[in-house]
């Protein structure tokens, strides 16, 4: 599966991002674009995809970390998570609040389950799933 | 004012009524013709059924473009390939090909390149998504570097 790299408004530096729309849970039509972040050890998205996704939080503690200069409290269920055809699941973070506007996929959740090449000088990345 | 026959009856129209009747209303995706009103993005047949009461049947795209055009707002065609922007999009000036400028900071409904939706917060769009039977990538476009995760700007 290759995908381009999403272009950002000139405001937000300009710089595009190798974005993955992922869908949570048994929603299948809303796509949350994730930054594919390979120094992000927990794939972490903000809450109200929780709550579009109708996922239960409420027997999950909150984990309060930093992130982006600030401070935030996450949530932990694991959830169904799908990309084109591919769909797996997964510990998530849902967050409140959330600095960025995509969510972030990382090791424990998301490259373990997948090599990833990054081609950013033709402005793309290649996800081949790894054989379990 | 303008003044319009449609299916029959004479009707009065002014912009700034149709203004401020849009202004609570969610436009319906855009198959092929829009009229942009307040920087949104309509169906021209949706618009005139709004302002007339009558039903779509009742007069053809056509007639409600020539009105619409007439109080002053612009009416165009998708195919023309001029308007990067969806429905309830406001018409993007920057001409930049993907349209998110226009939108930083918003709530956005985006399937390929286009934007089929804009909004204040996420719930607004997935509604009108469902609503609509749609799937789109669902975000808020960045308007800032630490939207983007960056405590830099490219020069």
């Amino acid at each position: 599966m290759i995908v381009p790299y999403t272009e950002l408004p000139r405001a937000a530096g300009n710089w595009p991002r190798p974005l993955l729309d992922v869908s949570f849970g048994d929603v299948e039509d809303v796509l949350v674009p994730c930054l594919v972040d390979s120094g992000a050890v927990h794939t972490l998205v903000p809450a109200w995809v929780a709550a579009d996704s109708g996922v239960g939080l409420d027997q999950a503690p909150p984990v309060a970390f930093g992130i982006g200069g600030g401070s935030t409290r996450a949530r932990f269920a694991t959830v169904r998570l799908a990309a084109d055809r591919y769909a797996w699941d997964a510990e998530v973070g849902f967050c409140d609040p959330w600095p960025y506007s995509w969510g972030l996929l990382g090791h424990a959740s998301f490259f373990r389950y997948f090599t990833v090449t990054f081609r950013a000088a033709d402005g793309e990345f290649e996800l081949l799933p790894i054989a379990r | 004012m303008t003044v319009a026959t449609v299916a029959g009856h004479r009707y009065e129209f002014d912009a700034s009524t149709v203004e401020s009747l849009l202004e609570s209303v969610d436009p319906e995706p855009i198959v092929e013709h829009y009229v942009v009103v307040s920087g949104r993005r309509f169906p021209p047949k949706q618009v005139l059924a709004l302002l007339t009461g009558l039903d779509r049947a009742d007069f053809t795209t056509h007639q409600a473009r020539a009105i619409l055009r007439r109080l002053g707002f612009g009416v165009h065609r998708r195919s023309q390939g001029a308007d990067p922007g969806g429905a309830g999009a406001p018409a993007s000036t920057t001409g930049d090909p993907s349209g998110l400028e226009a939108h930083a900071g918003r709530w956005v409904a985006q399937v390929g390149s286009e934007i089929v939706y804009a909004a204040d917060d996420p719930g607004s769009v997935t509604r009108w998504l469902r609503r609509h039977g749609r799937r789109a990538r669902v975000w808020r476009v960045p308007a800032n570097p630490g939207d983007a995760g960056s405590m830099l700007s490219s020069p």
